[in-house]
C-alpha cells in the first residue's frame, strides 16, 4: 500500500517538474537582438538594440499600435490647448512600477529632466529639443538654464502638463519613443549608474529584467504589477545579441531562436523558397542614400550631383542587390510616411533611357564626360552589404557617365569622423525616422543640422521648414521643401529600408505594419 | 698555377656545391612537379586575363539578376538572353556582384604572388645585410641590433597595420611596406646565427690577414656562405607572406574595391557557400596548390643545399 503510494506520488512529482519546464519554455520568446545595447536605461540608449529592450522593460505615455498610429499607454487620454503648444496628459489609476510603488506623473517629470541635464549628457537629448519641442529643452542642454526650467510639470499624481515652444500638432506620437519614458528616482538615486543592473533595476512595462549575461543573452520576465498584466500572453523574453547574421540563422534554423532580427542578404533567395511562411519583410521608417558634399567642387555643382543621382538605376539595385523588397526611393522622406504627399520629380516621373540621357547632359554641361572624366571618392562603413551596393553602383556611374569611382570604406566610428569633417566627395548614409512624420527626415537638410554631412544650406529650404512647423497643415510645406532636395540634390535618395527578419510560425501577433519596427512583446503569443 | 689548370683533364674537374645542390634537386620528384606548377600559377597571373572577354571590374547585369542561377561557372551563360545577344560566358562563374570570377582571380592573383614576392624580397636583401652585419661585428654593436630586432618583433603587429591603414588610408602599397617592416626579423636572426659559426672559419681569417676591409669580408666571405639558408627561409616566406595578406583582407584591411586579392575572394566566398559554392572553392584552389607548392620547393631546396647530404 504505500510502495505504490510512493510510486503514485514519485509520478505526480515528475509529471508537474516535466510540465513546469514545458510550459515556462513554451511561454518564453526567443529573440536576436543583433547587438549588445550599449545601454537600456531610456536615458542613454541609441539605436534598436537598446529600444527593442526597452520597449519590453518600460512604458512610456502612449504607445503604438501594429500600424504605428498612437494608442494610449501610461496615458489613458490627453488634451492639447493653445494651438498645441501646451499638452495635457491624464494616466491611468493603479499604474505600479516592478516594485510595486506608485507611478505617478512626477516620474516623468524627473525621467524628462534628466534626459536633458548636462550631467547625464544622454545621446537623445536632442529628441527633446528638435522633436518634441519642449520648452526650455535647448537652454538646458546647453546648460543655459537648470534642466528644472524645461517645460514639463506634474499638476498632480495623475496629471502632467507639458509646455511646447512651438507647435507640435503630432507630439503623442513624439511621446512613444523610449527618451520619454518614465524612471524610477528613487532607484536611480540608491543605485546611480548600476540602476539598470538585474536586482537593482526597477520598470514600469510588462516585463522586468531577471538576467543579463554580457554578450550572451538577457532574460525578461513577467511583470505581475503590470497594470494589463491579466493580458499580457508571455511570461519572458529571451534577448541573444548575435551579431553574425549567418549564425544567427544558423541558430534559427536549429529552432533555438522564434525571431532573429535580421537575415543575411545573400540567403533571401533561398529563405525565400525554403521558409516562405518564416521569411518576412516589412517596410522600415528609413532611407538609404548617397550624400554629396556640396562644398567641394565640383561637388558644388548641382548639376554634377543631379547627374549622379539620375543615372543610378534604382530598380536594378532593389531587385538585383539588395533582394530584401526594398523600394526604390526617389524621394528623400519615404512616401509612406502619415501625411506625406511627395511631389512629382525627375526621377519618379521619367524612365531609366531618359534619366541617363538627362543626366549625361547635365554632365556634359558641367563640364565632365567620357573623354573628361569626373573622379569621385567614394566612402562608405565597413559592411559587405553597403559594398555590394556601391560597386553596383560605381559600374553604373562608369558605364554611362565614365566617372572613375575610387571606394573606401572605414570602419563606424571612424567613417562618421571623416564625413563629418568633410573628407568625402560621395558618402554612404542612411537615415531612420524618430517619428511617423516628415520632419523627422526633413530636418537634416536643414543649415547647421548635426547630422547635416553633405553642408548643404538653403535659404528657402530652411524658411519653409520653419512655417510648416507653426502651419496648420504642416504637409503642403514639406512636399515644397522635398522638390528643393530634387532640383538642388545634396543628396541621392536610393531606397527605403526594409526589415526583413525570420518568425517561427508559433509566434503570432508581430506587428508587421509598424515602419518604426517598434514591437510590444506584450502583444505577441507562441503557439 | 694557370699551366695546372689546362694540363687537368675535364673528369678531374671539380663540382661545386651549387652543381651538387641542383643535381639533388632535380631529383626531387615533388619539388620538381611543384616549380612547374608555379610557373604556371606564374603564368596565369601574368597572362590569365587573355581566357576571358571580362575585366576583373565590369559588372555582368544579366549574372547580377540572379547569380545563384546565371552566375554558374558554364561555357555558355546560362541567361539565356544574354547568351543570345552574344554576352560572354564566365567559365568560373561570377562573384555576388556579378563580376567574372576568372578575372578577378587572375587580378587576386597578381596581388597576392606579389605581396608574397615583396616580402621575401625585403626580407632577404634587409634581413641578410643586417643579420650578417651583426653576427660579423659582434660585441656592442650586436647587441645593439638584435635588441631593436628583438622590440620591432614584440610589437603587435596586427596593430602595426591598423595604425598604418588608419593615418594614410587604404593603399596596396601600405600592405607591402607594413609586410616587408616585419618579414626581415626572422631572417636578420637566422643569418646572425650563420654568420656567428662562420666568421671564425679559416677563409674569413686569411681574409683578415691579408687585411681586407670589414665591408668587403662580409659581401664577398660571408653573405654568399649563408645564401643556401636564406634562400631556403625564402621560399618558405612567400606562402607565409601570401596567408598573411589573406588574414589582412579576411579581416577587412587588405585590398580595396575593386581590386581583390586570393584573401578577399576567400573572404567574400565563405559568406555565401552554401548557395555559390564555386566563388569559394576557385579561390581556394589557388591559394592552397600555391602554397603546397612553395612549400614543396622550400622542402627541396633545403635538401638540396645541406652540405651534410652527399648522396
Amino acid at each position: 500500500m504505500s510502495s505504490i503510494k510512493k510510486i503514485a506520488l514519485s509520478m505526480a512529482v515528475a509529471g508537474t517538474a516535466t510540465f513546469a519546464i514545458s510550459a515556462a519554455s513554451a511561454a518564453t520568446i526567443v529573440i536576436g537582438n543583433g547587438a549588445e545595447p550599449a545601454s537600456i536605461d531610456p536615458g542613454k540608449i541609441e539605436g534598436q538594440p537598446g529600444g527593442m529592450v526597452a520597449y519590453q522593460l518600460f512604458e512610456g505615455l502612449t504607445a503604438l499600435n501594429s500600424e504605428g498610429e498612437v494608442i494610449p499607454g501610461a496615458a489613458e487620454s490627453w488634451t492639447a490647448t493653445e494651438n498645441n503648444t501646451v499638452w495635457t496628459f491624464e494616466l491611468r489609476d493603479g499604474l505600479k512600477w516592478s516594485n510595486g510603488e506608485d507611478v505617478t506623473a512626477a516620474d516623468f517629470e524627473y525621467a524628462w529632466k534628466r534626459v536633458v541635464s548636462p550631467e547625464l549628457a544622454s545621446p537623445y537629448s536632442w529628441y527633446m529639443s528638435k522633436a518634441a519641442q519642449i520648452k526650455n529643452a535647448q537652454e538646458a542642454i546647453d546648460g543655459t538654464v537648470e534642466p528644472s526650467m524645461l517645460g514639463v510639470t506634474a499638476v498632480d499624481e495623475d496629471t502632467l502638463r507639458v509646455e511646447l515652444k512651438q507647435s507640435v500638432p503630432y507630439f503623442p506620437s513624439v511621446a512613444a519613443h523610449y527618451t520619454m519614458y518614465p524612471v524610477p528616482q528613487e532607484v536611480i538615486e540608491e543605485h546611480g549608474d548600476m540602476w539598470t543592473r538585474p536586482g537593482n533595476m526597477v520598470s514600469n512595462g510588462a516585463y522586468k529584467l531577471d538576467a543579463w549575461t554580457l554578450n550572451e543573452k538577457m532574460d525578461l520576465v513577467r511583470n505581475t504589477n503590470y497594470w494589463d498584466n491579466a493580458n499580457v500572453a508571455l511570461d519572458g523574453v529571451t534577448f541573444l545579441p548575435i551579431e553574425d547574421e549567418n549564425s544567427e540563422l544558423a541558430r534559427f534554423e536549429a529552432g533555438e531562436i522564434h525571431v532573429t532580427a535580421t537575415v543575411p542578404n545573400a540567403q533571401i533567395p533561398r529563405l525565400k523558397r525554403e521558409f516562405a511562411d518564416e521569411f518576412t519583410i516589412y517596410p522600415n521608417l528609413a532611407v538609404y542614400y548617397y550624400e554629396f558634399n556640396t562644398e567641394e567642387p565640383p561637388f558644388d555643382d548641382r548639376r554634377v550631383r543631379k547627374a549622379l543621382s539620375l543615372a543610378i538605376d534604382r530598380e536594378v539595385i532593389v531587385r538585383a542587390v539588395t533582394k530584401g523588397g526594398q523600394t526604390p526611393a526617389y524621394t528623400f522622406v519615404p512616401t509612406f510616411v502619415a501625411g506625406f504627399e511627395a511631389p512629382t520629380v525627375a526621377e519618379s516621373s521619367l524612365n531609366q533611357i531618359e534619366r541617363d540621357r538627362m543626366a549625361i547632359e547635365l554632365l556634359a554641361e558641367a563640364g565632365f564626360g567620357k573623354d573628361n572624366p569626373l573622379e569621385v571618392d567614394f566612402l562608405y562603413n565597413t559592411s559587405e552589404f553597403h559594398r555590394s551596393v556601391a560597386v553596383a553602383i560605381s559600374q553604373m556611374w562608369k558605364q554611362k557617365l565614365g566617372v572613375e569611382m575610387n571606394l573606401q570604406n572605414q570602419e563606424w566610428k571612424t567613417f562618421l569622423e571623416t564625413k563629418k569633417a568633410g573628407g568625402f566627395d560621395v558618402a554612404r548614409a542612411g537615415w531612420g525616422g524618430d517619428y511617423n512624420e516628415a520632419s523627422t527626415f526633413l530636418d537634416l537638410l536643414r543649415t547647421g543640422h548635426g547630422n547635416n554631412d553633405s553642408n548643404f544650406s538653403n535659404a528657402e529650404y530652411d524658411r519653409l521648414l520653419v512655417e510648416a512647423a507653426r502651419a496648420e497643415n504642416a504637409n503642403e510645406y514639406y512636399t515644397k521643401a522635398e522638390a528643393i532636395i530634387s532640383e538642388e540634390a545634396p543628396l541621392a535618395p536610393i531606397f527605403y529600408y526594409t526589415r526583413t527578419r525570420m518568425i517561427s510560425e508559433n509566434v503570432q501577433g508581430w506587428p508587421v505594419g509598424n515602419a518604426q519596427d517598434v514591437v510590444y512583446v506584450k502583444d505577441l503569443s507562441l503557439q | 698555377m694557370t699551366t695546372q689548370d689546362q694540363v687537368l683533364p675535364d673528369s678531374v674537374k671539380g663540382r661545386s656545391l651549387w652543381d651538387d645542390a641542383f643535381r639533388r634537386f632535380k631529383a626531387n620528384r615533388a619539388a620538381m612537379i611543384s616549380l612547374i606548377v608555379l610557373v604556371f600559377v606564374a603564368a596565369f597571373a601574368i597572362f590569365g586575363n587573355y581566357l576571358t572577354q571580362w575585366d576583373y571590374e565590369t559588372v555582368d547585369w544579366f549574372a547580377l539578376e540572379d547569380v545563384e542561377f546565371y552566375g554558374k561557372p558554364a561555357m555558355t551563360h546560362p541567361n539565356e538572353y544574354a547568351a543570345e545577344i552574344g554576352t560572354a560566358p564566365h567559365y568560373f562563374g561570377t562573384d555576388s556582384d556579378g563580376r567574372d570570377l576568372l578575372a578577378r582571380l587572375v587580378q587576386g592573383s597578381r596581388i597576392s604572388l606579389m605581396v608574397g614576392l615583396m616580402g621575401a624580397l625585403v626580407a632577404v636583401v634587409i634581413g641578410t645585410i643586417y643579420g650578417a652585419v651583426s653576427g660579423y661585428m659582434g660585441g656592442k654593436v650586436d647587441s645593439l641590433m638584435m635588441r631593436a630586432v628583438e622590440i620591432l618583433m614584440s610589437f603587435p603587429f596586427m596593430f602595426l597595420v591598423i595604425v598604418l591603414m588608419a593615418i594614410f588610408g587604404r593603399n596596396v602599397l601600405l600592405i607591402f611596406i607594413a609586410i616587408g617592416a616585419v618579414s626581415w626579423l626572422d631572417m636578420a636572426r637566422i643569418v646572425r646565427g650563420q654568420t656567428l659559426s662562420l666568421k671564425n672559419k679559416e677563409f674569413v681569417e686569411a681574409a683578415i690577414a691579408q687585411g681586407v676591409r670589414t665591408p668587403v669580408i662580409i659581401m664577398r666571405h660571408i653573405v654568399p656562405n649563408v645564401l643556401g639558408v636564406v634562400v631556403v627561409y625564402a621560399t618558405l616566406l612567400v606562402p607565409q607572406m601570401i596567408l598573411f595578406e589573406s588574414f589582412i583582407s579576411f579581416l577587412g584591411l587588405g585590398v580595396s574595391e575593386p581590386q581583390t586579392s586570393w584573401g578577399a575572394l576567400i573572404s567574400a566566398g565563405a559568406d555565401s557557400m552554401r548557395i555559390t559554392p564555386w566563388q569559394l572553392i576557385f579561390p581556394l584552389l589557388a591559394l592552397t596548390i600555391t602554397l603546397f607548392c612553395f612549400n614543396f620547393v622550400g622542402d627541396g631546396l633545403r635538401d638540396a643545399l645541406d652540405p651534410k647530404n652527399k648522396k
